[in-house]
């Protein structure tokens, strides 16, 4: 009950001081609870590439393979489950007088499967796949959006085979693309009906070498053992005629990984910031304790000369910055829910995702017990100071002497009187001073690593698109035949 | 040594001081000091300034540290307690009343009074640190700060405070050093009061009317008992003959 009068006065006193602590905790938590939201939810993906039929590697094979026979092929092997086929077109595309800088895939619609999940048109939400695409149209990634600026209604036109032989499609609305979705990759998917996908071939197939889209499709591979990518390559590689036809093949784990690059870059960037607020909390928390101890010198002497003990007093001061600390965390754990909607919302036309906000409970009761352990302990540990408070020097009038320390070096003397003043007040406070510098430093630092970030990635990631993309280079060169690359080096020279 | 009105003691000591010896730096503050504290007195420590008063009301409290010798409270060693047990010590068998009120800046005079009486386990606190408040004629400020009230209002309360756990023995510093003379009348006659119903009181002044309340005054001078003066239990009408008493006592003693 002591305890409970001590505390209420002692929040009365000092709420300045604990305002700030429930203010940067909030943030903290806001900020914690935002990114391990979005990071545990992030199994999303992997739900998508397993709704859209995808194995452990994926080959997109083009020209003249028999995907029929080379499915066949590949299932007989021992290793081998199962291959599932899903037709395509590569062709190239232009968009709003945009022509792409890599090539896009119109990837033949199949209603039955439901392998795509569709937005709403405003892209507040989902809605029911569409029972078949009309011819004409086509549905794209949300990314298009902010890459291209695309919306529902714009005409984007595929280049099937010279002289003008474009298939143009009207954009009917927008899907979840797990494989292609982010802005981060220049491949793009788009979902035809049955009669655009085989006019576009017709039109290939017609035009002879005049053709500029090719025919294609992915070949989903699952093994039925548990093999590593690399391993599962290697048999397909010596064991079937795979490689001739495959233009490219990612594991599911790479896809994942690339499709999710930017959301986990975020994240780790809104994570350090995490962790600088923590530790601002710390410093702040530490300058609050020992700024309460010394204001308080004089009445903690008082109560121990009726009976309480540093235990006693240790504890109401764990249970003032508690209560800001628990308060903040509490209020932080509140906004993560709308703030992580908007997150979400905000990064689905660069992620093409549309990440799931649901609450990780048993990571949040993890994280945040750890972080009220670390606060706790550091508040605990910090109020030790109480200890060295003597009933006896505060009867005597001593506590002045005793919580200032010792004396500064700098003597006062007529002349520069305000600058050593200055002095003496930064070397009194030197311990605050410099916690306060490290707060500075540290807050500069991530502010300053944002601006990095912003840099290196670019409007819509775009510079680290363009970082990994080879075909962003000032010229690519592709050799077919016996040529060696020195003699292809010696003709481009 | 003089000794007068002997029957006033109860049968054994609260409080005993075994040489309790006390030094600062080199400087030695009290030596060879034997003195019993005994339950029901009102025993006065007076001697000139710098004699060592105060540094023995608190060496005989356990408050203040010794150099050597012990101090013993209903025959248990207190010196060298460990802190949880001289807390609880504090918190229910002693009551300390300062020069400066020495009340909690942050809590009003009734939460000083009660935050005491839970620190005690003291049953009913409120009803009692009310009653209390109401007893020390405080009880119409009791929701102020100690900063809002006027140094006898914040005194009385501090003797209040120090009541409030019943305590065995209650240690007074100087209790009316920082106040005029109708408030330290009124808090000596709320001592000699909280006495005339079996209080033990341990108080140190160098004021003659103050020392008039005491059955018991000790002379200290350069940390040592000179002398000891018994008188019998304080009556008002008496003031006149006690104080020409302890004057002729002090005189002799060179104060």
């Amino acid at each position: 009950m002591e305890k409970r009068i001590l505390i209420r006065a002692g929040l009365k006193r000092h709420w300045g001081a604990l305002l700030g602590i429930f203010l940067l905790i909030t943030l903290t938590a806001t900020v914690t609870g935002t990114v391990l939201t979005l990071w545990a939810n992030a199994a999303h993906e992997e739900t998508g590439l397993t709704q859209a039929g995808f194995g452990a590697l994926t080959a997109w094979v083009s020209g003249e393979a028999d995907t029929e026979s080379l499915s066949t092929e590949i299932t007989n092997l021992d290793e081998i489950g199962k291959v599932e086929t899903q037709l395509l077109v590569f062709t190239n595309y232009t968009a709003l007088g945009q022509e792409s800088d890599s090539e896009g895939q119109l990837i033949l619609y199949e209603p039955e499967r439901e392998r795509y999940r569709f937005f709403a048109d405003d892209l507040s939400g989902y809605q029911p796949a569409p029972e078949n695409i009309r011819p004409g149209e086509v549905y794209v990634s949300p990314s298009l959006l902010s890459t291209f600026g695309l919306s529902i209604g714009d005409e984007i036109t595929f280049p099937i085979a010279r002289s003008g032989r474009d298939m143009a499609l009207t954009v009917a609305g927008f899907y979840e693309d797990p494989v292609m979705g982010s802005s981060m990759i220049g491949m793009k998917g788009f979902l035809v009906c049955e009669s655009d996908y085989r006019a576009a071939l017709n039109t290939i197939e017609s035009s002879g070498i005049d053709a500029l889209a090719r025919n294609g499709a992915m070949l989903h591979i699952f093994p039925s053992a548990d093999l590593l990518a690399t391993e599962l390559s290697a048999i397909l590689n010596e064991r079937t005629g795979l490689a001739d036809f495959t233009e490219f093949s990612h594991s599911r784990k790479a896809i994942s990984g690339f499709m999710l690059v930017l959301q986990n870059a975020f994240s780790a960037l809104f994570l350090a910031f995490a962790v600088v607020l923590l530790i601002a909390v710390l410093v702040i928390a530490g300058h609050s304790i020992s700024a309460t101890i010394r204001v308080e010198y004089k009445n903690m002497g008082i109560l121990k000369t009726i009976g309480l003990t540093t235990a006693d007093l240790r504890m109401v001061l764990l249970v003032q910055y508690g209560i800001a600390i628990l308060v903040g965390l509490v209020l932080g754990l509140l906004l993560t829910v709308p703030i992580s909607s908007v997150v979400s919302a905000a990064t689905l036309t660069t992620t093409g995702l549309r990440i799931p906000t649901v609450l990780p409970i048993g990571l949040f009761a993890l994280c945040f017990s750890d972080i009220i352990l670390l606060l706790g302990g550091f508040i605990y540990w910090r109020a030790g100071k109480i200890g060295t408070i003597s009933p006896m020097r505060v009867i005597r009038g001593e506590m002045e002497a005793a919580s200032l320390g010792s004396s500064p070096a700098v003597q006062i003397t007529e002349k520069t009187l305000p600058l050593r003043l200055a002095m003496r007040q930064l070397l009194t406070g030197r311990r605050m001073y410099l916690g306060t510098l490290a707060v500075a430093v540290l807050l500069s630092f991530f502010a300053a690593m944002i601006g990095c970030m912003g840099a290196w990635l670019g409007p819509d990631g775009k510079g680290m698109m363009d970082a990994f993309n080879p075909a962003d280079h000032d010229i690519g060169v592709q050799m077919f035949g016996e040529s060696s690359i020195k003699q292809a080096a010696e003709i481009v020279r | 040594m003089t000794q007068e009105g002997g029957g006033l003691r109860d049968e054994g000591n609260d409080t005993q001081g075994q040489k309790p010896d006390k030094k600062y730096g080199e400087t030695p503050v009290l030596q060879d000091i034997d003195v019993d504290i005994y339950a029901g007195d009102f025993t006065v420590i007076m001697g000139s300034s710098g004699a060592g008063k105060s540094t023995l009301l608190y060496c005989l409290s356990g408050m203040d540290s010794l150099t050597g010798g012990e101090v013993f409270f209903k025959n248990q060693p207190i010196t060298g307690l460990r802190e949880r047990k001289m807390a609880a010590l504090r918190a229910k068998e002693f009551g300390f009343v300062f020069q400066q009120t020495h009340l909690v800046s942050n809590l009003s005079l009734f939460e000083n009074v009660a935050v005491a009486g839970y620190a005690g386990k003291s049953a009913d606190v409120n009803a009692l640190a009310h009653a209390l408040l109401e007893q020390m004629n405080v009880a119409s400020a009791k929701n102020r700060l100690p900063n809002q009230v006027s140094g006898g209002e914040a005194q009385r309360a501090a003797i209040a405070r120090a009541m409030i756990n019943k305590p065995a023995l209650l240690f007074a510093d100087e209790p009316t050093g920082a106040l005029n003379k109708s408030n330290s009348q009124e808090v000596m006659n709320l001592l000699t009061g909280l006495n005339a119903q079996g209080q033990s009181i341990l108080m140190v002044t160098h004021d003659l009317r103050a020392a008039l309340r005491g059955n018991r005054l000790l002379y200290l001078e350069d940390g040592k008992i000179l002398d000891e003066l018994g008188l019998p239990t304080y009556r008002a009408e008496d003031e006149k003959e006690r104080e020409t008493k302890i004057s002729r006592w002090l005189s002799e003693l060179g104060w």
